[in-house]
């Protein structure tokens, strides 16, 4: 019994607050809308080359016709605003969930599942997390869910995901094991690159120079730090500082392999943000009242901004800003802070 | 009355207790996912989807320090007999999922490539590509290619399989 109620309390105990939240909702929102999935192209696809993955798309005989997947589109734009702007949160949230669930899940049953699911589950876990309760229409008129219970119920929401999260790396971290990635004799990762540079000619960014660099001491220690950082995010989500500090290294990770294998898998990125205490970064936490009006303008003014002088695709950018982001957040959390620490402690 | 009052006294801690646990049954319930996943990988061969994944990529390096890999080459015959090499990413519609992983997953060496499905696909693309031209058929191939990891030298190339996709008379 005593397990159990720890657990509750665990699950309870939060870093965050409803302005981080929402500010969490508002650059969601923005990158979404700018980064957003789009499915109607499924419906070029002849209806009965359907090949669903197993699960409820299974029930299904057929792609439901061309028109649907435009509908879905505008659907997901619509929801993606009420989300950003705060009108319904909870509701729209959920409902964004759903309906990316339903449009992942089509454009999966063409074979190749791309795995989007923490973007999809993302909105549906932060309606729980009132993410609606400031810096939106809710507020405003007054639909927001304030009462003690509720908010206790937002934090567990956040730990929820966080947990999903670690499971769902967890199993990369598996299937990795079980393919050989730990073997000395072999050297996984390197292998991959050869294949994406020679066959899918991903020769971007510093994908020439990983393919002229064959050490295979180097390239092992990548295997093993890839599989050690995936198994480890679920032990890192026991306590909120660590889990931020696994975070920051997954953005890292995943900035390395945008530069090395030329893939951008931004889904994660979107659920990973919810996860930054946005209140404590200086600027974003002086501002008050109706400056938060101008906050969402900024931000995407912001994103145009740097894709337009950095020249990459807006996938890019938003990783390599996450990641340049988590380094500056690893150096001065795990180094320059503590060192400041001992210093002020010397003197005293 | 006095039986509801009653009822309620009794339930109320009950569902206070409930509301305080509901997070740990989510807690459980996204723990047993994973062995559920492993389970179902397991029985269908296959990824399940809505799943808690992420990508695993596996290895891809032989026994023999080689990376394999299985190219597709789509040639399109006009009725003049002329062939045309066609790029798969012009024929595959653009798509946020790797339309060259659909194409490998879909018509890949292993895989029968129904007519009924696929041939009205390709005849539209190809119109689509080349408005002028009126194409008789077409022919993928499909060659496996080895690289040796140490100078990333091709060892070997060889044809696995070859599909024709006749569109009959024009």
């Amino acid at each position: 019994m005593t397990t159990k109620i720890d657990i509750v309390r665990w699950l309870k105990a939060s870093d965050y607050d409803d302005k981080d939240t929402a500010i969490s909702r508002v650059i969601f929102g923005s990158l979404f809308l700018m980064l957003k999935p789009t499915f109607s192209w499924i419906g070029e696809y002849p209806r009965n080359s359907y090949m669903p993955p197993p699960g409820p798309f299974q029930l299904l005989a057929e792609f439901p016709p061309p028109w649907f997947f435009v509908m879905l589109d505008y659907a997901v734009t619509v929801l993606g605003v009420c989300v950003l702007i705060g009108y319904t949160t909870k509701i729209t949230s959920v409902l964004l969930s759903l309906l990316l669930l339903m449009g992942y899940g089509f454009s999966f049953s063409l074979g190749k599942i791309d795995h989007t699911i923490l973007l999809a589950l993302t909105p549906m876990f932060m309606a729980f997390a009132n993410w609606g309760n400031l810096l939106s229409i809710d507020s405003r008129q007054g639909r927001t869910s304030g009462n003690q219970s509720s908010a206790t119920a937002g934090l567990s929401a956040m730990r929820l995901l966080a947990v999903s999260i670690g499971v769902a790396m967890l199993t990369a971290a598996l299937m990795k094991f079980r393919g050989g990635w730990l073997s000395l004799s072999s050297q996984a990762a390197y292998s991959h690159e050869i294949a994406q540079y020679f066959f899918k000619g991903r020769e971007g960014f510093l994908a020439e120079i990983a393919v002229s660099t064959h050490l295979p001491l180097l390239w092992e220690a990548i295997d093993w730090m890839t599989v050690a950082l995936e198994g480890a995010l679920l032990i890192l989500a026991l306590s909120w500082r660590t889990w931020r500090i696994g975070l920051a290294l997954i953005c890292i990770f995943h900035l390395g392999v945008l530069l090395v294998f030329n893939i951008s898998f931004w889904y994660n990125i979107l659920a990973y943000i919810v996860f930054v205490r946005w209140s404590k970064v200086s600027f974003i936490g002086r501002i008050r009242g109706k400056m938060f009006l101008l906050f969402v303008p900024c931000i995407i003014a912001v994103e145009v901004l740097l894709v337009w002088l950095a020249n990459f695709s807006i996938e890019s950018t938003v990783i390599i800003f996450s990641g340049g982001i988590s380094a500056f957040y690893l150096v001065n959390h795990l180094m320059v802070r503590p060192t400041l620490l001992l210093r002020n402690r010397y003197k005293d | 009355m006095r039986v509801m009052n009653y009822l309620t006294e009794r339930i109320a801690p009950l569902r206070g207790a409930m509301t305080s646990f509901k997070p740990a049954i989510g807690l459980i319930a996204i723990l047993c996912v994973l062995p559920i996943e492993v389970l179902v990988v397991r029985a269908s061969g296959h990824e399940p989807y809505p799943a808690l994944f992420q990508p695993s990529f596996g290895t891809v390096e032989q026994s023999d320090s080689t990376v394999k890999y299985d190219f597709g080459k789509l040639t399109a015959t006009t009725v003049d007999g002329e062939k045309l090499e066609v790029d798969p990413y012009q024929i595959m519609p653009s798509s946020s999922v790797d339309p060259i992983s659909i194409w490998s997953i879909r018509f890949g060496p292993d895989k029968e490539i129904e007519p009924d499905i696929w041939l009205g696909f390709f005849k539209n693309s190809l119109t689509r590509l080349y408005p002028h031209e009126q194409f008789a058929k077409v022919t993928i191939e499909w060659y496996e290619i080895k690289l040796r990891v140490s100078d990333q030298k091709q060892v070997s190339k060889h044809l696995i399989s070859s599909t024709n996709l006749d569109f009959g008379k024009p």
